[in-house]
């Protein structure tokens, strides 16, 4: 490889990752987790009857199951656990300020958007949705009152969706943890580490090869 | 054929230093840092206590108990345990006490097979035992650290390593059982 063709290569190879990094500088708030939410509480609410309403999550369906509120500045974590025990957290950014090209910005990194933030019990405002799966503790289902349960009709449970940043917020005092931290350490995994070396001398291997019989 | 030769030289280059970085990163794991982090006052100061071992019996669990200080910004690990960040609650008291390890069978490796409703056991010196029973389980990115913030409940915090290069983390939160 002369110089020439060293300098297209290395170009070549920054041109492509500067392409994969974000055009646009989008301020997407720190939502947080749903195991150890720090925004303020605004709703809860229990569907535990198999007949009744369930709650909704967007792109993935409907549950039974403890749906908690959270909100700051208009924007809003859902989290739902359900009886099953299957946890669904889901971020709710206000899109009402952000730009068209922030929006497919966002959109391109799973973002789903949400032109009616009413139909999912927010405000009227369009919302940009995104979902985060976790596991929790179920609560037990309302049990079936009656032996004689004869569906005629497929049922069609009425999705509640509840969303709504309108209760008094209830702020609790926190105690303790690691407040202020930006990153977990990580801890290195030696499988990976040998796979990476042993992969990469192997590659090494081969690309001499090819290039001694390619002469 | 140039081409392709050259192709697997970069790729090469490539694996060999993800692969040394993160060996870097296993055998100087007290370079890592939470950023910006404020220190609180230390527990043991207080009590006087330290837990001893942690154990969750349906995981396999089973290891020693050190304590780990943020120091100029390094988060030092062991390779001997579990470290339990002592500028948290001890475990058992009001608030969110963390504990992590590395993501070796020996230590925290079972941890990803970690399910609702197992228990987590820390024993101290004293024999004494708390018992927690985990709530949540959920794998976040390493930016997640609102994980470590304070909470209101009494609870445990175990955290190691997961998902490709172990650019994951897998979180399991266990509650004091009541």
């Amino acid at each position: 490889m002369n110089k020439k063709s060293f300098l297209v290569t290395v170009s070549g190879t920054a041109l492509f990752l500067s392409a994969a990094l974000p055009v646009y500088a989008i301020p997407v708030p720190e939502f947080g987790s749903c195991l150890n939410p720090q925004w303020s509480k605004t709703q809860e609410n229990t569907l535990k009857d198999p007949n009744g309403a369930r709650h909704g999550v967007i792109g993935v369906g409907s549950y039974l199951g403890t749906d908690t509120i959270y909100s700051s500045n208009g924007n809003v974590m859902q989290c739902l656990c359900s009886v099953d025990g299957n946890g669904y957290q889901t971020n709710w950014l206000k899109a009402a300020n952000l730009s068209q090209d922030q929006i497919d910005e966002l959109k391109t990194k799973g973002w789903k958007y949400v032109p009616y933030g009413q139909d999912w019990g927010l405000h009227d405002s369009a919302y940009l949705a995104k979902n985060i799966e976790y596991t929790c503790a179920a609560c037990t289902p309302t049990p079936t009152p009656s032996v004689e349960v004869t569906p005629t009709v497929t049922p069609t449970p009425t999705v509640t969706t509840t969303p709504g940043p309108t209760a008094t917020p209830t702020p609790a005092p926190k105690v303790g943890g690691a407040s202020a931290t930006n990153t977990l350490a990580t801890t290195g995994n030696s499988l990976v580490i040998y796979l990476a070396l042993l992969a990469g001398l192997a590659s090494l291997v081969i690309g001499m090869v090819i290039k001694k019989f390619s002469k | 054929m140039k081409l392709l030769s050259w192709f697997f030289i970069l790729q090469a280059l490539s694996l060999i230093t993800v692969g040394l970085y993160q060996l870097y990163l296993r055998e100087a794991p007290a370079r890592l840092a939470f950023n910006d982090y404020k220190y609180e006052k230390s527990v043991l100061t207080e009590s006087g206590k330290i837990p001893e071992r942690v154990t969750i019996k349906d995981l396999d669990i089973d290891v020693p108990i050190y304590t780990a200080k943020v120091v100029d910004n390094k988060w030092p690990t062991t390779e001997n345990g579990a470290s339990y960040l002592i500028t948290s609650p001890l475990p058992g008291t009001d608030g969110n006490s963390v504990m992590y390890a590395h993501n070796w069978k020996s230590l925290f490796g079972n941890l990803v097979n970690a399910k609702t409703g197992q228990e987590v056991q820390v024993v101290y010196p004293d024999k004494s035992v708390k018992t927690f029973v985990i709530s949540y389980t959920s794998e976040v990115s390493p930016e997640e650290s609102t994980i470590l913030a304070p909470s209101t409940d009494k609870r445990i915090t175990l955290y190691t390593c997961s998902g490709f290069l172990d650019s994951k983390r897998f979180v399991a939160v266990a509650l004091l059982k009541s």
